[in-house]
């Protein structure tokens, strides 16, 4: 059974990051805006509500995305370290924000349009190469492929790179690689909502196939799923969510592979609790890893970095560490 | 004896290897059905086609009459169990979650088990002796203890044919004795079973009726005392083999073994 404390708990707790977060920042002092301030202090109610708030929501958006894509693919892949850097859909963002920065003009609506496509050609290529190979089981097929699709996207980028001015293209480009939320607009969550939500809803309805799904191929089949079909749906919306957080927030890594392996160890492998937990865990891990991004240098430290640092300590402390006993 | 799965002239092979050559065979209904053969000769192949996974490229497979691309895949779900052979299960789902997953044929695309299917979980659970087990993590079970939750989650799908593919392979003794006595017991309340097997003992010992393969075709298959001769043993595995009768009971030894003993 669930110990409905615990999700009570968990929702409080993304409830209050969010609201705490809302003033917490570098304006007026480092660090903290008493909310008092709110009701008198225009400039302080433009930055809360056109600039904090929409990048809150992003957030929340983006951890909730790649912390389920990276559920979904972890047990569509049946294979606990993959993430949705995975079949060529993180790399092919990168590549189509590269080449956007140099050939397309550096406009964020460009870059986000072109990230989006290239992370969708990058899945959808490696599943055709997938067809096209022509030995082992569909999930090794996929994975071979998104392996060769992902190099061949990284050296495209290492070619842009080459290419690119380094005193104008070359920092966005290492920029958005980095990762991070400081452009974000009520225009672009506005970009992100109509592929995100609908996406995450399909993934939270069919939390409890994704069990079925996450059978070795002859047992889920023996069980009357169509699994090739089923999983297909399963990692087109896992992917829409992740290309629509990406390609306004770039790459931040890590959460994906961090957040599943976090809320499995607290409620179990079932993916009818673990699914609804990752999301909730990996919108808070985002928001406070954004709250750190914006507040603690003068300048803003890349989203990305704090994710990787904060997501590989994490790990490390989880895999040395014996697991508790669950919460059930 | 009536038929509930009947394969006419099957034909199936991987690329351009034949496994299956003019396959034809009928297995009666409620009974336990032994497939022997040497390794390669497409035992795990035939249960595949039957369960649906494999397509042949020519011949019929029938089941209980119908031919089997008549039935949904959730009707297919309802009337075929399959236990694998080595099931890997790669995250930690409770004893529980796991057999319940056996359910599935029985719910919509986006319906999640109800207190009806946890009933029949725990009631599968219990079929195989494992009920104490329904807590504990898959992942921390013994090979045994392994072996009968992946029955339990088969037969929480209450199948009408229950295929198993070397189901007593990694087992030691005590689990074997434990896996034949549950399909035993399934087979005398109606439940067809057909497993394959490497030990032409374990055939003798529990199956009611017995196929013989090699090479993709049938060599013999029939009642258990006719079929399983010492004769047909030789051809299928090509070395020589005694069948010995010992109070009663059939036991089956290579013959270098048997004339070292003397």
């Amino acid at each position: 059974m669930n110990k409905p404390g615990f999700w009570i708990l968990l929702l409080l707790l993304l409830a209050g990051v969010l609201g705490l977060s809302l003033f917490v920042g570098r304006y007026p002092a480092p660090y903290w805006m008493p909310p008092a301030r709110l009701a008198t202090d225009p400039l302080a109610q433009r930055l809360v509500f056109a600039l904090r708030l929409p990048r809150l929501l992003t957030a929340c958006l983006l951890g909730m995305s790649l912390a389920a894509s990276g559920t979904v693919l972890q047990m569509i892949f049946r294979n606990p370290l993959v993430e949705p850097g995975f079949l060529g859909i993180s790399q092919g963002a990168a590549f189509g924000a590269a080449f956007s920065i140099i050939f397309l003009g550096a406009s964020a609506v460009t870059i986000q349009a072109s990230a989006a496509l290239f992370a969708c050609l990058g899945l959808a290529f490696s599943y055709f190469l997938a067809r096209r190979i022509r030995y082992g089981g569909w999930v090794l097929r996929l994975v071979l492929a998104g392996i060769a699709v992902s190099a061949l996207f990284s050296s495209g980028v290492g070619i842009l790179k080459y290419l690119a001015d380094p005193l104008t293209q070359l920092p966005d480009i290492v920029f958005w690689m980095l990762g991070g939320l400081w452009g974000i607009t009520w225009q672009k969550l506005g970009t992100v909502v109509p592929l995100a939500i609908p996406a995450l809803v399909i993934l939270l309805l069919m939390r409890w196939r994704l069990n079925l799904l996450s059978l070795q191929d002859e047992t889920a089949f023996s069980l009357g799923t169509q699994p090739a079909r089923e999983r297909t749906v399963l990692l087109v919306a896992a992917v829409a969510a992740t290309a629509a957080v990406i390609s306004v927030a770039g790459v931040v890594g890590w959460v994906g592979l961090i957040v599943p392996h976090l809320a499995r160890r607290l409620f179990g492998a079932d993916a009818q609790r673990a699914l609804p937990a990752s999301l909730l865990i990996g919108a808070i891990f985002v928001i406070l890893c954004d709250d750190l991004a914006r507040t603690l240098l003068p300048g803003e430290i890349p989203l990305g970095i704090l994710t990787s640092l904060l997501g590989a300590l994490l790990f490390i402390v989880l895999m040395v560490r014996k697991a508790p006993e669950r919460l059930r | 004896m009536k038929p509930i799965i009947t394969l006419a002239d099957l034909q199936f092979g991987y690329d351009t290897c034949p496994v299956l050559e003019g396959f034809t065979l009928e297995l009666p209904a409620g009974a336990v059905t032994a497939i022997l053969g040497p390794n390669g000769a497409g035992k795990t192949t035939l249960l595949h086609l039957i369960v649906g996974l494999l397509t042949p490229r020519r011949g019929q497979i029938l089941l209980d009459g119908r031919p089997r691309l008549a039935y949904t895949r959730r009707e297919m779900g309802r009337l075929v169990g399959l236990v694998p052979q080595d099931e890997y299960i790669p995250f930690d789902f409770s004893v529980l979650e796991y057999v319940l997953l056996g359910r599935a044929p029985y719910l919509e695309l986006l319906e999640t088990p109800s207190q009806a299917d946890r009933e029949a979980a725990r009631k599968a659970l219990a079929a195989v002796g494992a009920l104490p087990l329904s807590e504990r993590a898959v992942t921390t079970l013994s090979g045994g203890e392994r072996q009968l939750v992946t029955v339990a989650r088969a037969l929480a799908q209450e199948p009408r044919i229950l295929l198993l593919d070397e189901p007593t392979s990694h087992l030691d003794l005590g689990n074997q004795g434990r896996i034949l006595q549950i399909m035993r017991t399934l087979a005398a309340q109606g439940v067809t079973i057909i497993f394959t097997t490497h030990d032409p003992g374990l055939a003798a010992a529990v199956a009611g009726y017995v196929v013989l393969m090699r090479a993709g075709r049938v060599l013999a298959a029939g009642v258990n005392g006719t079929a399983l001769t010492a004769e047909r043993l030789t051809a299928t595995y090509g070395v020589p083999v005694d069948v010995l009768d010992v109070e009663g009971r059939r036991v089956v030894l290579l013959r270098e073994a048997v004339g070292s003993e003397k």
